[in-house]
């Protein structure tokens, strides 16, 4: 009568452990297995396609977002872009400028080339350097495909928090369930990238790097903590250069035996600090 | 993080008091078992002469007890992989002997010499999904006298 034939005799923690330990093994492969192929299907996606994919991911997260379609200062952001773009990305969607009416300064690349800046960025301008600066680091994130990889990535997760759904497996939300598109961000090594190219674009079209760090060190100099900001906008943005990324820059500079200082080209009437 | 805090208590709740209960609730059961073990329970088959009894009666136990919190993580992390629930395995195996010692220690009171044809029955309540829901297991027979 007492012989426990019904009971299997092990551990509720082994069992428990053994169940996790499984299932996140489970899990991390195929995390890993998709994000390899997530990222290689990003850079091997054809321009076409890009574009649609940039276009959906537009519509679905930027359709209801404050943009200034009319805004005068789109025309002249628009042409500085252009005139960034390097060979490499001529063969890619098309770059188009947009503007979020947003008191935090930002800036953010979606796929399909959206170049999205706030207003607020827009007015702490002091010099165009600046803004060339900004906006080539941004497009640095579009030429290495940084945004498309994110977008697999997190696609994959996405779909893997879908599957653990249809499996009956009800983690707490916070595990699982406040995943969005729209919380991808970089690496440190794609920031580091998208610096370098930035800097390179810079000395192209200058000569010198004078004033391409101006504008975070002013905003550092305010003590504004573009980190906290960056989490606020929930989307890829220009992360904060932060001192030593500054330092890391400068040295790199002067390791190419780059001018750090140099002329200042303005900005047009109306941009910028009053 | 606060609700990574919560989903530990409610973890760690489920299975200190879960655990514990449990054991207190098979120290019971088997001590209750020996002391009823001198009333027997049969079947009988339908063509088979059922004992001579001057008394018949129905008698009924049953019982609800409830899931915790660690077991339905538990359990649907196993859903997973398959294989045996054995979270679930206890919880029923005390239901079952539970409701049964109920029946007899009822069925004692009323002073059965014996009970015959003795069935279970075990329904769902409430409780899909997220929220932990409980099992009722009824034992229920004939106590002769």
């Amino acid at each position: 009568m007492t012989s426990e034939v019904n009971i299997t005799p092990v551990h509720p923690l082994v069992n428990f452990g053994y169940l996790v330990g499984t299932v996140m093994a489970a899990g991390i492969a195929i995390y890993v297995g998709l994000g390899v192929a997530a990222t290689q299907i990003a850079l091997r996606m054809g321009p076409a396609m890009e574009a649609k994919v940039g276009d959906a991911v537009f519509n679905s997260l930027f359709a209801e977002a404050n943009l200034l379609e009319q805004d005068t200062r789109l025309d002249y952001l628009q042409s500085l872009t252009e005139s960034l773009r390097s060979e490499a990305l001529l063969e890619r969607p098309d770059i188009t400028l947009h503007i979020l009416d947003q008191t935090i300064p930002n800036a953010m690349v979606s796929p399909g080339g959206h170049i999205f800046v706030t207003t607020g960025l827009l007015d702490e301008l002091e010099t165009e350097n600046e803004l060339t600066f900004i906006l080539s680091h941004e497009l640095g994130h579009y030429e290495n495909r940084d945004a498309l990889r994110g977008l697999g990535r997190s696609l994959v997760l996405l779909s893997l928090n879908g599957l653990l759904g249809l499996s009956g497996v009800q983690l707490p939300s916070v595990l699982t369930g406040s995943l969005s598109l729209a919380d991808l961000h970089y690496s440190r090594d794609q920031e580091r990238r998208a610096d370098i190219y930035a800097i390179e674009i810079m000395h192209q079209r200058y000569g010198h790097l004078g004033h391409a760090l101006g504008f975070f060190e002013r905003l550092s100099a305010e003590e504004l903590d573009l980190e906290a900001l960056a989490r606020i906008m929930e989307w890829q943005s220009t992360h904060p250069l932060t001192r030593s990324r500054i330092e890391d820059l400068e040295a790199l500079a002067s390791e190419r035996g780059w001018a750090l200082q140099g002329e200042a080209t303005p900005i047009p009437e109306g941009l910028g600090r009053p | 993080m606060e609700q990574i805090i919560i989903f530990l208590i409610l973890l760690g709740v489920g299975y200190f008091l879960g655990n514990r209960r449990e054991q207190k609730h098979y120290e019971d059961i088997k001590r209750r078992e020996k002391s009823t073990l001198h009333v027997p329970l049969m079947s009988w088959g339908a063509k088979q002469e059922l004992p001579y009894a001057h008394d018949a009666e129905m008698i009924v136990g049953s019982v609800v007890v409830a899931n915790d919190y660690f077991k339905t993580m538990s359990a649907s992390l196993r859903n997973l992989v398959g294989g045996r629930v054995t979270v679930y395995e206890t919880l029923i195996d005390r239901g079952r002997r539970e409701a049964m010692l109920r029946m007899k220690e009822s069925a004692m009171e009323w002073g059965a010499s014996q009970v015959i044809n003795v069935r279970f029955e075990t329904s769902n309540i409430g409780g899909q999904g997220q929220a932990a829901g409980a099992v009722e297991i009824m034992a229920y027979g004939t106590g002769i006298r």
